[in-house]
Formats: structure tokens, sequence, C-alpha cells
């Protein structure tokens, strides 16, 4: 199933929201519950953060901030799993963010597997995308762009 | 580890619902068919370590120190030193 980034319409204040990922992310399995913090001062950039033994906070993006096209080859089966119908609301697209260095500021993005979150549910799941080669793993985000 | 050789078409049976199959043999790569079920994620190896490596890297936030309580003041400081003339995105 072929889904569109299309740029989230901007909060106008911050917002927390349970989402939950079942399978986990990918290799951390026991990450299933999370809380979605999205605060516009820190947009396109929100936090997600684990909710359990060991809270941690995960940086993510909304890539449609840093790409003009990112075109997402998604697994019928994976589809199915989250209710994305083709023609259906489109999904909530993240990528977990790295923080390389922070003087200067350098973060890269997983583009190769986003998070994928059905908007009615809040359920996700971390996809590994079909078309995962043509996408870096480590895509550079242009901070000035913000 | 447990080894076992096979030909080409030969098969694998891992618990009662996975099953490989070795479906051509060239000098120097397989290719393998694989059956599960649509639960059981299944990755290239490489593609599986880089993807955890890198999600374990997020949770950490090593570089620079930063820590799960500073990471809101340090996007608000980027925020904040970025120029701010440049146009919003648009909606």
């Amino acid at each position: 199933m072929q889904i569109q980034s299309t740029t989230e319409p901007k909060k106008k204040g911050a917002e927390n929201a349970e989402v939950s990922i079942p399978s986990g992310l990918i290799g951390l399995p026991s990450l299933t519950r999370f809380l979605l913090i999205s605060d516009p001062e820190i947009y396109p950039f929100v936090i997600l953060r684990h909710k359990g033994e060991g809270e941690m906070d995960f940086l993510a993006v909304d890539p449609s901030a840093a790409l003009r096209e990112y075109n997402l080859e998604v697994a019928d089966a994976d589809a199915e799993e989250l209710g994305l119908l083709p023609g259906g609301q489109p999904p909530l697209i993240l990528n977990i963010a790295i923080i390389l260095s922070t003087e200067p500021p350098k973060i890269t993005a997983n583009l190769m597997a986003p998070i994928l979150f059905n908007r009615q549910t809040g359920i996700g799941k971390q996809i590994l995308l079909e078309n995962s080669s043509s996408y870096s793993a480590e895509h550079q985000l242009d901070i000035q762009v913000f | 580890m447990l080894t076992l050789s096979r030909k080409s078409s030969e098969t694998i049976r891992i618990g009662d619902d996975i099953c490989i199959t070795i479906k051509r043999i060239d000098s120097d790569l397989v290719k393998v068919g694989i059956e599960a079920p649509r639960e059981i994620a299944i990755y290239r190896g490489e593609i599986y370590e880089k993807m955890k490596s890198l999600n374990l890297q997020a949770a950490s936030h090593s570089a620079g120190g930063i820590k799960s309580k500073s990471l809101e003041k340090f996007l608000a400081k980027l925020f904040r030193n970025s120029d701010s003339s440049a146009p919003p995105p648009s909606p």
C-alpha cells in the first residue's frame, strides 16, 4: 500500500496522547506504551515518552517538515494490521530521530522504518518500508529549514 | 546454534508455523523462502541490527549528555536560536 507523507496541521498548544505500539520498536519489543507529546514550540519534533519500567524519551520527527516527498510503500499485512485502508484516514507518520551533537545541532532521522499510527485507535507500528532502500536510516535533518 | 545442511528445494520447519525453503543456490548467493504467520516480522539480519541499534541510540541520547528531562529544553533552545524570520511551514 502506498502512503504519502502530508504536512501535519500545526497545533495550537501542547497536546499529549496515549498511544501504543503493540509490537514494540524494532529490536525493543517490550516498549509498547507511550505518551505522544506534541508541542508547537518544538514542531516538527515530538517526544515519544515510554511509560513503564524505566521511563525514557524518544525523539521523533514529522517527516513532512524534513522532506518534500516521502513515499511510503507499506506491506499490505502491516497496513491491514493497523486498520489502514486505501482512501481512508491517513496515518500519523513519525520517524525516530537521533541527536548526534548539540553544538552544532546535528540530528538524523530513520527514514527506512517510520512509525505509523492509526489516528482513531492510537495503535502504531514501526514498519520497515518495502522501499526502504530508497531512504537513509540516518538522514541528516536540515535544522535551518524548520 | 543449530546448523543443518540442505539442498536446493529442501525445507526446514521451525515450530509448527514456520517453514524455510531453500529456493536456489548459486556460488555465493542463496535464495531462501520463508513462510511464517504474519505477526512474526522477518528482516535481513544486518537491517534488524541497524534498526535496533538506532532505536537504542535514540533512547539513550548520549550525545551531548542529553537526558530525558533536558530534551524539551534542548529543542526549545534549538528553535529560539534558529532564524525566526524564516516562514513557518505551510499547513
